[in-house]
């Protein structure tokens, strides 16, 4: 991607808004074993995108590249015709507009809460009337201003941090795991309100993650990372039903999709949620009627019946069409991709009932799904 | 046998150096060589039944360096000298320090040391007069006249601290006899001792100063100056201008028993070492009582 | 029972003086000195910490006799000393300032350089991401952050300078009011048997470092640690 130099006079030029990076950065010598960062791509100027890979795949090098912090990071970035970066131009982190919200808790030790949030507000480009207000309520932390890091705990921290970086009013939110440090419970308690977040914030963010779960949770777009490469990219439902995409190979495969809130069974603390192929029942969740919901099925929840015979004790059933297989010798499972509706499902079997039932492509199928995840 | 024994001492020697990794050798080697000088040296410090342990004042050394040798090779008898101001000498030999002589800079110490029962006042003499000069390590600085101090035209002049060493007690003397004193005060820097004043002269921080005329002679200056070639220019304060610097010496009572410490004694008395130090820069007192 | 007399009392006068002047200026060199061998990753690393250091392992014997040297009329330093027609620095307090800012030099950087070290990159990446720029990060989050360190600097940049003797006695004349320090005339005291003045000079010596240093441990067990980054 060759960007050209794109000024502040060509703003409104072009119409749709893009984050456009192209960078290489090379750590030799020093770090062992040598690791070079290899990217090039295009990604949406709104809306949540995950950077997802293992550790060391060079997701927290690309986010700070983005972030200038890696002066020797070489290529372009280009926020939303904002030029940052190229060949003979550096800007320097400072001059970016971003809020960045680092793996660990990174808020000044000698200023309180409410210091941290002064400093990053002074320092805004931008200061739209009332916007204080509203972060410290979105994030909750209205209790917390008095207090200095030290008494407050991770959650919480990480809470002030995102409302830190947000009161930059930046054009571009950067968050590297920012649940990374936390144990479960903290994770918790602090998702729903990245999930605000992602609601009332009109600014793209980039979302570093190694779990799944966050992914699903969170992100519209996904771009993976493996060795620093890129190896898939695109909307999260699309990337996430790539049977041959690296990362979906161990206990996290699984898929990930739109639905309608139907009704509720009260009786059975159930709620039955419209899939394109048919009906699942979920547990209860609070939504109102014909709310879309994000679901999520792993693939090991699901398996495979020749027919619909109703004497199991799962609820949900729906058939399909198998449109794939995939198998290696060496392994004992296999994955199966089916459509239902226009919906993908990915289902895991041993390769010995795959052979068993003579499973192959075009053939129908029951899957019977033992679990399923409300995602959103 | 005495085969059998070489072969025994290689193979030990051997099983050592390659005990020794290749990496610690040289380490090891200079760790047998420092533990063998200290052996040699303690040695010899024990091989001389008599040796004698001398105070001197520093403005000595280089003197005392010629009588040593003189000594030593008249008597055959080992002399170790420490030099150091008078000052801290004398603090040193009240606290019980092993020397046998004191050397001092002046006349004051040692009649203290015999008040207080430290050394005997029979034995206790002149045994040199020092003498004051005007230095500058500039060649045109001074004349016969010392104009130049008189007239005042001179940033800084060096002497010792005139508190307590001889030779700047006896500058500020001559400075009063030349009616200077208060002229030049605030132009005054003081060395703790003449061998700093010395340095502020050489270094040319100080256009001029009084210094011992011994200094001049010494050897280290000789080289310095041949190599640096200049000579500066002097003036020898005349006698009258200040009172006499008395250098006395005194045996301790720790030296009185010692048979080598009364030859020295009677060596420093001696036409031999007095004419050394006349020919160093000081006068020998005629008056040996 | 303490009974100084002028001379004591104008030598100990010139010897706060003397450390606070060069205390002031250690911190105002010190810092960016500090900074950049706490940041840098320059191969003049190593040469400049070692120059630094140099006071610590030398005598202060070489250190003033070389400073004789270069600070007089024939000396690089005393050239452009001359040059600016400032004259020579030996036997004047300016001199003892410039002689002591080079001595005391390590026991100011080392402890800003260390806490600067220790707070490594992120509080400056952070303020970065903020918007703040190179200086705006060192006043708002540097100095903050590294504050024990610049105390510990102060402290003792001060008084090491207060207990500096060798070097003063090599270069400084022993001017009274201009060069005579309080340990020159402890020693003077010592040399000309006053061991009475002595005595009430050094006594009072020996608490002021008492207490200095009891203030700065009691502050650094006080503030070990306390402001990092939660």
């Amino acid at each position: 991607m060759n960007e050209p130099h794109r000024g502040d006079s060509n703003k409104k030029a072009s119409g749709i808004s893009t984050i456009d990076v192209s960078l290489c950065l090379d750590f030799g010598g020093g770090s062992s074993p040598p690791f070079s960062l290899a990217v090039n791509v295009s990604l949406p100027g709104a809306g949540v995108t995950a950077i997802f890979g293992h550790s060391g795949s060079g997701k927290t090098s690309l986010l700070r590249s983005i972030a200038g912090l890696e002066r020797k990071a070489l290529g372009s970035v280009v926020v939303n015709n904002e030029n940052w970066q190229n060949s003979t131009f550096f800007l320097p982190t400072h001059k970016r507009s971003i809020g960045y919200v680092f793996q660990e808790s990174s808020l000044f030790g000698h200023l309180t809460a409410s210091g941290n949030l002064r400093y990053a507000r002074k320092r805004a480009k931008k200061r739209t009337k009332g916007l204080s207000r509203k972060v410290i309520e979105i994030m909750g932390i209205s209790h917390l201003l008095d207090r200095f890091p030290s008494q407050l705990s991770g959650g919480e921290r990480q809470r002030v941090s995102i409302a830190r970086a947000l009161l930059t009013e930046p054009s571009l939110l950067l968050l590297d795991e920012p649940l990374a440090a936390l144990d479960i419970s903290r994770k918790r308690e602090i998702i729903p309100y990245l999930e605000l977040l992602k609601q009332n914030a009109n600014v793209p963010i980039l979302y570093v993650s190694h779990s799944v779960d966050e992914v699903a949770r969170l992100a519209d777009h996904i771009i993976v990372l493996e060795q620093g490469k890129v190896v898939a990219e695109g909307a999260v439902q699309e990337v996430f039903s790539q049977m041959d995409v690296p990362f979906s190979l161990q206990e996290d495969t699984g898929v990930l999709l739109s639905g309608t809130y139907k009704t509720h069974e009260p009786e059975w603390s159930l709620s039955r949620v419209a899939l394109s192929g048919g009906d699942l029942l979920v547990a209860e969740v609070s939504a109102t009627v014909g709310a879309d919901l994000r679901v999520r099925i792993l693939a090991k929840d699901i398996s495979l019946s020749l027919s619909a015979e109703d004497h199991s004790s799962i609820l949900n059933r729906l058939e399909c069409e198998i449109i794939d297989v995939v198998e290696k010798a060496e392994q004992s499972m296999a994955l199966v991709k089916l459509q239902t509706g226009d919906d993908f499902l990915i289902a895991s079997i041993t390769r010995k009932s795959l052979y068993r039932l003579g499973l192959v492509k075009g053939m129908h199928v029951w899957a019977q799904i033992k679990s399923v995840a409300i995602v959103q | 046998m005495t085969n059998n024994g070489n072969i025994l001492h290689d193979s030990l020697a051997n099983t050592f150096w390659s005990s020794v990794t290749t990496r610690w050798r040289p380490i090891a080697r200079f760790l047998i060589c420092v533990s063998t000088l200290l052996l040699v040296t303690v040695a010899a410090q024990y091989s001389h039944a008599e040796s004698l342990k001398v105070a001197v004042a520093s403005n000595f050394s280089g003197t005392m360096k010629r009588l040593v040798k003189q000594f030593e090779q008249q008597t055959s008898h080992n002399v170790i000298v420490s030099y150091g101001s008078s000052g801290k000498l004398f603090a040193q030999i009240i606290h019980g320090a092993p020397f046998d002589l004191f050397l001092s800079a002046d006349q004051e110490l040692p009649s203290k040391l015999v008040a207080l029962g430290h050394a005997d006042s029979s034995q206790q003499f002149t045994y040199a007069l020092g003498r004051l000069v005007l230095w500058s390590a500039d060649s045109n600085a001074i004349d016969e006249k010392a104009s130049r101090l008189k007239s005042g035209d001179y940033t800084h002049v060096a002497l010792a601290n005139p508190r307590f060493a001889p030779y700047g007690r006896a500058a500020i003397e001559t400075l009063n006899a030349l009616g200077l004193v208060v002229s030049s005060e605030s132009k005054l820097v003081q060395g703790e001792n003449v061998a700093q004043a010395y340095q502020f002269i050489h270094s040319g921080n100080a256009e001029m100063g009084f210094i011992a005329l011994a200094q001049l002679y010494g050897e280290g200056l000789d080289r310095l100056d041949k190599r640096r070639q200049f000579h500066g220019s002097k003036w020898i304060v005349p006698d009258a201008l200040y009172s006499p610097i008395r250098q006395d010496l005194v045996v301790l009572n720790r030296g009185q028993a010692k048979q080598i410490a009364q030859q020295f004694f009677d060596f420093m008395r001696g036409d031999v070492a007095t004419s050394i130090i006349s020919k160093s820069g000081y006068s020998v007192s005629t008056n040996h009582d | 029972m303490i009974n100084f007399s002028p001379e004591d009392i104008s030598a100990i006068w010139l010897t706060l003086k003397l450390a606070s002047t060069v205390t002031i200026i250690l911190l105002l060199i010190g810092t960016p000195i500090a900074y950049w061998l706490a940041r840098t990753n320059s191969k003049m690393k190593g040469p400049i910490s070692a120059i630094v250091a140099l006071p610590l392992v030398l005598p202060p014997t070489v250190i003033g006799f070389y400073l004789l040297i270069a600070m007089g009329p024939n000396g690089f330093v005393g050239q452009l000393t001359q040059s600016l027609g400032l004259g020579t620095l030996p036997f004047t307090f300016g001199g003892l300032v410039v002689a002591s800012v080079f001595y005391s030099m390590p026991f100011v950087v080392q402890p800003i350089q260390n806490a600067i070290e220790g707070l490594g990159d992120r509080p400056l990446e952070v303020a970065a991401s903020l918007g703040a720029g190179r200086l705006d990060q060192f006043f708002t989050v540097v100095l903050p952050l590294a504050k024990p360190g610049f105390i510990t600097a102060t402290i003792l940049g001060f008084a090491h300078t207060v207990g500096e003797f060798g070097v003063i006695l090599m270069i400084g004349g022993n001017i009274p009011g201009e060069t005579r320090v309080v340990s020159v005339q402890i020693y003077d005291h010592v040399e000309s048997l006053a061991y009475g003045q002595a005595h009430t000079l050094a006594g009072t010596m020996v608490v002021f470092s008492f207490v200095v240093l009891l203030c700065l441990y009691w502050f650094q067990s006080k503030r070990g640690g306390q402001w990092s980054m939660k």
